[in-house]
C-alpha cells in the first residue's frame, strides 16, 4: 500500500515538474493592442528610478509617447543591468531596453540600437577629503585616468564605468584587449558593486573612487549628506594635444529584426531632440525636471 | 545621531512606510506559499525516499535522490535566475508563482532530509512491535511512525522556515518588490541616499517576522512534547 501511495506521489511530483516547460504566447509586438515589455534596471536616476512603487524616468516618458505612436500599452519589467542585453537579444520576454544604455560594438552585434539620444561623459565621484588630484584646463576642472592609480574604484557592475575601468586595469598589448590600458600594472583595484548607491556608501572607507555616468554622479553627490563631489574623468592626451573627457552615447535598444518598434522609437527620439528657441531639447529638460533642477 | 534621526525620518515618512508595507506582502507572500509548497515537495520526496527496494521504486528514487542532489548543491539564485529568465519565460507571466515555485523546490529539497531524518530517528523495534501485533505497513507507519518522527522533526523544519524566509530577499534580483528591494529603492540616490538606515529597518522587519515564528514553532513543540518524561 504504501509502495503505491509513494509512486502516485511522485509520479504527481514528476507531472508538476514537466508542467512547467517553456510556451510562448507569440505576442512579438506585432499587432494593435498588444504591449510592449520594456526590460530595465530601475536604479538609474534620472533615467529610470523607482518613485515609490513606479518606475519613473526619461525613459519611461521616451517608451511611453513611443506606446502611444504604436497604440500600445508599455510593460516595464526590472532586472539586473547583465541581463537587459541578453533578454532583448533573446525577445522572449522582452521586446527592447531602455536603462541609459551605452552603444557598444560588443552590444551592437546582439541587438538593434536606435539613435543615440543622450551623450554622457564618465564621471568620479570623490569622498570629502579626497587627495586625489585634479587638473584644470579651460576652466573645468578634471581628473585624468594616471590620477587614479594605485587606488581602489569602485563601478557598478556591466556597466559602462566598469568596462573602462576593467580594460584599463587589465589592459596589455599582449593578451586579448590588443592596448595597453593607463592603469596597467600600478597597482590599482577594481572592486565593482552591485549598484552604486551601495558604491557610494562605501566611498572614504573602502573605496577612494566611483566611476559612473555623468547625471547619476551628480545625483549622488547633490544629494548627499556626507559631502561627495564628482569631476569629470579625462584621458591624458598624447604629447601637444589637450586631454579628451571619457565620452558615450546612450541608446535604447530592440530584439533584432523588430523593425516596426525600432521605427516607432527613432521617430519619437527625433521628435524630441529638435532644439527650442533656447537650444535646448525636449529630453534635456526631461533630464533636468526628473533631476529637480528645472526652473 | 545622524543614524536615528534618518530611521525616524524613514518611520515617519508616509512615502517610505507604503513602499516597505508593500514590499512585505511580497516577502510574505512568496515565503509563506513557498514553504507550504515545500512542505509537500519534502514530504514525497521524503517518503520515497525510505521506501523499500521493490523494482517499482527504483526510478521514483532514483529521480529524488537526483533532484536532492542538484538542488542542494546549486546555487539558490542561480536556480532562481534560471526559473526566472528560461523555464517561465513567458510574458506577463506573474512574477510570484516563478519565486514561489523556485523557493519552494529548493525549499523542499532541505525539508525532505529532515524528515527523512525524522522517520529514521524512530527506533526500528517500534516498526517491528507494530508489525508483530499485526498492524499493515502502512498502519504502522501512520499510527506509531510518523507521530514520533514528527516531534523530532519540528525543529529542523523550523530552521528550514527561518532560512527561507531570509533567502527571499534575493528576489530583488529578478526586479521583485520585496522587503529588501524597497529598502534598496529607499536607500537610492533617488530617495534617502545611503543604504545603511533602510536595511537596519527591513533588517528588523525580517527579525520581527522570524521571531514570530519562532514562537509558534515553539509552541507547537511543546504540545506535541506535553506527555514526554524529561
Amino acid at each position: 500500500m504504501k509502495k503505491i501511495i509513494s509512486l502516485i506521489l511522485a509520479l504527481a511530483m514528476m507531472l508538476a515538474l514537466a508542467a512547467c516547460t517553456p510556451a510562448d504566447n507569440g505576442d512579438n509586438g506585432g499587432g494593435e493592442g498588444g504591449s510592449i515589455y520594456v526590460q530595465t534596471n530601475a536604479f538609474f536616476a534620472p533615467f529610470e528610478y523607482y518613485d515609490g512603487t513606479e518606475i519613473v524616468g526619461v525613459d519611461v516618458e521616451i517608451m511611453e509617447k513611443v506606446g502611444q505612436k504604436l497604440g500600445k500599452d508599455i510593460v516595464w519589467q526590472d532586472g539586473d543591468f547583465g541581463i537587459i542585453i541578453d533578454t532583448v537579444k533573446v525577445g522572449q520576454l522582452a521586446d527592447c531596453g531602455a536603462a541609459g544604455l551605452t552603444v557598444t560594438d560588443e552590444r551592437a552585434a546582439k541587438v538593434d540600437f536606435s539613435t543615440p539620444y543622450y551623450t554622457s561623459i564618465q564621471y568620479v565621484v570623490l569622498p570629502a577629503g579626497s587627495d586625489i588630484a585634479k587638473k584644470t584646463a579651460s576652466g573645468v576642472e578634471y581628473i585624468v585616468w594616471e590620477a587614479l592609480a594605485g587606488k581602489t574604484i569602485a563601478t557598478q557592475t556591466d556597466t559602462t564605468g566598469w568596462i573602462y575601468t576593467d580594460g584599463e586595469i587589465n589592459a596589455t598589448a599582449d593578451n586579448d584587449y590588443g592596448y595597453d590600458g593607463v592603469l596597467y600594472g600600478t597597482g590599482t583595484t577594481h572592486q565593482p558593486m552591485d549598484n552604486a548607491d551601495v558604491a557610494a556608501d562605501a566611498l572614504g572607507t573602502t573605496v577612494d573612487a566611483l566611476i559612473i555616468d555623468e547625471l547619476p554622479a551628480k545625483y549622488l553627490t547633490s544629494n548627499s549628506t556626507k559631502g561627495l563631489t564628482c569631476y569629470p574623468l579625462y584621458y591624458s592626451g598624447a604629447e601637444g594635444e589637450a586631454d579628451s573627457p571619457v565620452e558615450e552615447e546612450y541608446a535604447i535598444c530592440v530584439t533584432k529584426g523588430n523593425t516596426e518598434l525600432l521605427t516607432a522609437i527613432n521617430e519619437v527620439l527625433a521628435e524630441l531632440l529638435v532644439e527650442d528657441a533656447n537650444g535646448q531639447t525636449q529630453i534635456e529638460k526631461m533630464v533636468m525636471q526628473h533631476m529637480g533642477m528645472s526652473n | 545621531m545622524d543614524f536615528f534621526d534618518n530611521i525616524v525620518r524613514l518611520l515617519t515618512t508616509e512615502k517610505y512606510m507604503d513602499m516597505i508595507y508593500q514590499g512585505l506582502e511580497t516577502t510574505l507572500t512568496v515565503s509563506i506559499f513557498a514553504a507550504i509548497l515545500g512542505l509537500l515537495i519534502g514530504t514525497v520526496v521524503a517518503i520515497v525516499g525510505i521506501s523499500g527496494n521493490s523494482k517499482w521504486m527504483l526510478l521514483p528514487k532514483l529521480i529524488c535522490k537526483i533532484y536532492v542532489t542538484v538542488i542542494r548543491g546549486t546555487p539558490m539564485a542561480l536556480q532562481l535566475f534560471i526559473m526566472a529568465y528560461a523555464i517561465f519565460a513567458i510574458r506577463g507571466f506573474p512574477q510570484e508563482i516563478t519565486a514561489i515555485v523556485a523557493f519552494g523546490i529548493n525549499s523542499g529539497a532541505y525539508v525532505s532530509e529532515s524528515i527523512r531524518a525524522g522517520i529514521l530517528s524512530v527506533d526500528i523495534g517500534q516498526t517491528e512491535a507494530g508489525r508483530a501485533l499485526g498492524l499493515s505497513g502502512a498502519t504502522t507507519m501512520i499510527r506509531i511512525v510518523i507521530p514520533q518522527a514528527i516531534k523530532n522533526v519540528i525543529p529542523a523544519i523550523g530552521n528550514e522556515l527561518i532560512a527561507l524566509i531570509k533567502e527571499t530577499s534575493i528576489v530583488s534580483m529578478i526586479g521583485m518588490y520585496d522587503l529588501t528591494q524597497a529598502a534598496k529603492i529607499i536607500g537610492s540616490g533617488t530617495n534617502m541616499a545611503s543604504y545603511i538606515v533602510p536595511m537596519s529597518v527591513a533588517a528588523c522587519f525580517y527579525l520581527a517576522i522570524v521571531y514570530i515564528l519562532t514562537f509558534g514553532i515553539k509552541f507547537i513543540e511543546k504540545r506535541l512534547r506535553a506527555g514526554d518524561k524529561r
